[in-house]
Parts: structure tokens; sequence; C-alpha cells
């Protein structure tokens, strides 16, 4: 399906599969944009609460997934098979 | 004692207001930037969840889990499931194909359907959409912040 024949918001977007993992980015921006304005007290400094939240969130999630990969791909394969 | 009675009443139309649509907690209670930057950040995720993975990512009868959270974000995630079931399932787009089911039944399925991850990233996208409406209509229910911005 090419981007002329996409009907938004009812068909999936096309092309998505290849690039879904950069999803993640708007999806930690959107939590921490509700998180921080329900948490802070005052809302001065709220952007820039917000970018440095987006990013811990991501560079946690990173730091998961490189963590998995060293278990599955180096760990797990150095266990006896049975 | 009084005083939560009185406050009480107030308490719950801000937490039902927010859930009516998100961010309306807030504004009720007079904290009006905060309510704006809730309808973003719930009415957005959910928005793009729905752009990323289409009508289908809300489904009430087959993803029953994943909806109850979606059902967070209010009657939006009730009125994508109704577009679900009348524009997918009913077929009035896209195209109805045959499946067969593992017991060998056949049913049909919409060709406009998501599958994979586009489909589980849409889904995620909604339900945490959902998720964060009720932590902010939970934080409304509290009622008028004392120093409110």
């Amino acid at each position: 399906m090419n981007l002329l024949a996409w009907m938004p918001f009812v068909q999936p977007m096309p092309g998505a599969i290849h690039w879904w993992w950069l999803l993640i980015v708007p999806m930690v921006a959107g939590v921490s944009v509700v998180w921080k304005a329900i948490r802070m007290p005052s809302l001065e400094r709220y952007w820039r609460e917000v970018g440095f939240m987006s990013a811990q969130l991501l560079l946690g999630m990173v730091a998961l997934a490189a963590g998995l990969m060293v278990l599955v791909r180096v760990v797990l394969p150095l266990l006896p098979a049975d | 004692m009084s005083e939560d009675a009185e406050e009480s009443p107030l308490a719950l139309t801000a937490g039902l207001l927010g859930w009516i649509w998100p961010g309306l907690g807030h504004l009720k209670n007079g904290d009006g930037r905060r309510g704006r930057l809730v309808m973003l950040g719930v009415v957005g995720l959910f928005l793009m969840g729905v752009l990323i993975g289409g009508v289908d990512c809300v489904d009430r009868k087959e993803d029953g889990l994943w909806f109850v959270a979606q059902a967070g974000a209010g009657p939006i995630a009730l009125v994508t499931d109704a577009a679900n079931t009348y524009l997918l399932k009913g077929g009035r787009v896209g195209e109805m194909l045959p499946l067969t089911l593992p017991n060998g039944s056949v049913s049909q399925v919409n060709s406009f359907r998501g599958v994979g991850a586009v489909n589980d990233i849409g889904t995620l996208f909604t339900a945490m959409a959902g998720l964060m409406n009720v932590v902010a209509l939970l934080d409304a229910m509290r009622g008028p912040r004392k120093a409110a911005s």
C-alpha cells in the first residue's frame, strides 16, 4: 500500500513496520507531558522537565534492551544445553 | 469532617469530567494550564495510537484486557471501538477476506485490519493514554491545588 491510498485513522500506517521502534520517542514524550503536568507543584520549567524525563525513559529503555540482548546472545549460549 | 463531606462531590465531579474528556477535571478545578497539558498528552497519545495502528487497535471483544486500559481515556475509546465494529467488522471499508481458524472453521477478516508490530504499537499507545488519564483523573479528584499555577 502506498501513502496516497492510505486512509489515516482507519488503516494501519503504511511502512511503520520498518521503523516501529522509533515510535518509542513520541510515546515517552506523551507519558512525560501528562506525568509532569500532574506531579509538578509549579509549572515553571515544565518543558525542560518533560525533556529530561523523556530522555531518562528513553535511556532506561535502551539500557534494558541492551541488557536483554547481552543476556540472550552472550549469557544464555554459555549455559550447558542439558 | 464537614469539610471533607463538602469537598467530596466536587472531587467526584472533577474525576468524572476528567474521564469524559481528558483534562476537563483539572479545568474544573481551576488548573487551566495543567488541564490543557493533560489533554495534549492523553489525546495526543490516543490519536497517535489510532493513527499508527488504525481503528483496529481498539477492540473491546478481541482485545478485552487491553480495552480495560484503553477505556481509561474515556468515551473516545468507546467511539473508536464502535468505529472499528462499524467500519472494519461491518465490512464498510476494505475487503472481507476468508480466514481459516485453527479449529478448521472459516471466518472473515477485514483487509484493513492491523497486524504485527504496527498493531501492537497502536494498541500500546492507546492503552498508555488510558492509563495516564486514570492517573490524571485521580489527581483531579484530589480537588483544586492550594497553589495552582
